[in-house]
């Protein structure tokens, strides 16, 4: 069983509701950097930008939002592998690799805000 | 056992519309994962200075630029669709039967299509 090794949860039912939640947190997420976009839109200044990003709220919602969306991307592609790489060895390379620019990814969003 | 006749020709074989609904699923999520690194440095680079926000802002003025963004949009909205269709099946059981499949698969198209037609409008214009 050495593909399960590389997959997100312990088992494939947790994988199927972290994958469910993660895609919700995402589409909530989306729909509201949209909003603020279009009721901004024309007029969308640096200062109104950061001005947002510097809401505590906000950046906790974003690392919330990277980390839903890396949970999301790893448990699909791990789908997508176990489905279409049929060679062991290049699977799991390339399984290990997504994860790995996983944490890079939520490593790099708290880095955006550890400075602001 | 009976060797029983195997056809895995992909070009000869029809789909139905669930399978093209599922594989366009895969593709637009495959497409959205390279869109990760791009989306956070956009978003470092508008936070670090008014120059950078300025040099993304820019960058919508360069057609190839663009171009990217809006495919990355156009596969986030068919692969939100698609997602909406699972959470139904999933949690309220609907579409799930042969036929209600087939049926959820075209609205998906429809309406992926014509958000994208909306959106693009909205986008180039």
């Amino acid at each position: 069983m050495i593909s399960s090794v590389t997959s997100f949860g312990k088992n494939g039912v947790q994988d199927w509701l972290v994958q469910r939640v993660s895609a919700i947190i995402v589409a909530l997420y989306f729909f509201f950097l949209l909003g603020f976009i279009c009721i901004n839109s024309g007029n969308l200044s640096y200062d109104i930008w950061v001005g947002l990003f510097s809401n505590r709220f906000m950046q906790i919602a974003t690392i919330f939002f990277v980390l839903s969306l890396v949970l999301h991307a790893w448990i699909g592609l791990w789908s997508v592998f176990t489905d279409y790489v049929k060679i062991s060895s290049i699977r799991i390379i390339l399984e290990i690799l997504v994860i790995l620019a996983s944490i890079f990814y939520v490593l790099w969003s708290i880095q955006i805000f550890w400075s602001l | 056992m009976k060797k029983r006749p195997v056809n895995l020709a992909l070009s000869t074989i029809k789909f139905p519309s669930t399978a093209i609904a599922s594989i366009l699923h895969r593709i637009s999520g495959v497409i959205l994962f390279f869109a990760i690194p791009v989306l956070l440095c956009a978003l470092d680079c508008s936070l670090q200075s008014e120059e950078g926000f300025m040099d993304v802002s820019s960058f919508f003025n360069n057609t190839f630029f663009k171009f990217i963004v809006w495919g990355m949009i156009c596969a986030f909205i068919y692969h939100l669709i698609a997602g909406v269709r699972h959470l139904l099946m999933d949690f309220w059981h609907i579409g799930e039967g042969k036929c209600s499949g087939k049926v959820g698969a075209y609205i998906v198209f429809v309406l992926s299509v014509l958000l994208i037609i909306i959106f693009s409008i909205g986008f180039w214009l």
